[in-house]
């Protein structure tokens, strides 16, 4: 086989799977619904902006907003980044006397409690 | 047999190397704006008590300041080479190379402008983007055509996003004009819902209709037109993130690789400086440079 041969077939090999992955990929959130890595959604409403809240031992509350708003005390610095898998954890340990975390569904307005001891880092 | 020949001549055919030259201008634009953002984000991970990290794994970390400047240096130094056209190909690969790195490096650098430009510049390395407008078209080693397949899948991947991301918005959250309303800067008098739904379902018809309309020469100039609205509109809808500036700058970059002879024809007599540039790049890509060194 001739070098250009060999150019040839690699070019022909990567041409066609880059082509099948980037076509099949990302149909993948039309039947996996929630997936998302690596397919082009943006603004498409996928993520619901949730609400974070943390809860003290004196049963205060402080409202942290949504890390990627401009405003709140806390931020991510990319949308990609699973909010309700990192920041529990994180202001259950970086926050002062955080007890829980509150997570809001901005939608329907449904909140999930997270004790600080079922969320350790 | 058929087949075969004509995934050879795909694999063997050239394009013009102007268009290619001002994509990969864009391009390297975009990568600086995006270096710039990626050596800021790096240091408000390990250094802003306010910044959340989301790593995705243990390891690789870049912690200390010299590997910050590292990262970010490299990405810089890389994107300002392959903008004028100096080892564009090994400029773009650094870079490629680059944003796959900081992928797994922490979820913070996951974004949708990240991911594209790295696919734009993964393809990008693979032509001679470098043969026009650029230091070694300077040198006299340019050439008027560069291979055309990767050019084809770049254009190919614009028309892609544009579907899938027009395709995830037909959705009723979406249509309702949530996004718009939470996440826009919009002036809370233009909350209205028919505004909004207006407003949303105009987002979903631009985006299908980019994802064809920029193929054939008819619907080029509409599709360019509405593509150049969409992009300059979004950041300012939305604030000027570094984000959707960078994914501005690489989209449109992209546009270029859509222009063919007739077009620049139709571009040199609408704006007489594009065409002192054409001609100028022209005669750089065919002619040695007086001063230059033949490859």
């Amino acid at each position: 086989m001739t070098a250009r041969r060999v150019r040839l077939v690699a070019a022909g090999a990567f041409f066609c799977g880059y082509l099948i992955f980037q076509v099949v990929y990302p149909m993948l959130p039309w039947f996996l619904p929630g997936y998302g890595k690596f397919t082009w959604h943006m603004y498409a409403a996928r993520d619901q902006d949730s609400q974070f809240a943390v809860v003290h031992a004196d049963g205060s509350r402080r409202e942290i907003g949504n890390p990627l708003k401009v405003g709140s005390p806390v931020r991510v610095l990319g949308p990609s980044v699973d909010q309700r898998r990192f920041l529990p954890p994180w202001l259950c340990a970086n926050w002062d006397g955080a007890q829980s975390v509150v997570v809001r569904n901005p939608v329907d307005g449904r909140e999930v409690v997270l004790p600080c001891h079922a969320v350790a880092p | 047999m058929s087949r075969r020949r004509t995934l050879t001549s795909l694999l063997t055919g050239r394009t013009p190397a102007v268009p290619v030259a001002i994509c990969r201008i864009g391009l390297g634009v975009a990568a600086f704006g995006r270096s710039l953002k990626t050596a800021r984000d790096l240091y408000l991970i390990q250094h802003d008590p306010s910044v959340v990290p989301a790593p995705v794994f243990s390891f690789p970390r870049i912690d200390t300041l010299p590997e910050i400047a590292l990262v970010g240096g490299l990405g810089m130094a890389a994107s300002i080479a392959l903008t004028v056209g100096y080892r564009a190909r090994l400029s773009a690969a650094l870079l490629a190379g680059t944003i796959t790195f900081l992928h797994v490096v922490d979820y913070n650098f996951w974004a949708h402008h990240v991911y594209f430009l790295g696919l734009m510049l993964l393809l990008l390395s693979l032509t001679e983007s470098d043969a026009a407008l650029s230091v070694r078209a300077w040198r006299g080693r340019g050439a008027p055509a560069v291979t055309a397949w990767p050019v084809l899948l770049m254009k190919i991947q614009l028309s892609l996003v544009y579907f899938f991301t027009g395709v995830a918005k037909l959705n009723p959250l979406f249509l309702s004009g949530y996004v718009l309303s939470s996440r826009s800067l919009l002036p809370v008098a233009l909350h209205h819902p028919i505004v909004l739904w207006s407003l949303a379902g105009a987002a979903v018809a631009a985006e299908l209709f980019l994802s064809f309309a920029l193929w054939p020469s008819r619907l080029r100039p509409w599709g360019m037109l509405v593509g150049i609205a969409l992009h300059v509109l979004v950041p300012i809808v939305f604030g000027l993130y570094a984000g959707l500036i960078v994914f501005s700058v690489a989209t449109l970059g992209v546009y270029a690789l859509f222009i063919d002879a007739r077009d620049l024809a139709w571009i040199g007599r609408l704006v007489p400086p594009a065409r002192i540039l054409l001609a100028a790049s022209d005669s750089m890509s065919s002619e040695p440079h007086s001063g230059g060194h033949r490859a």
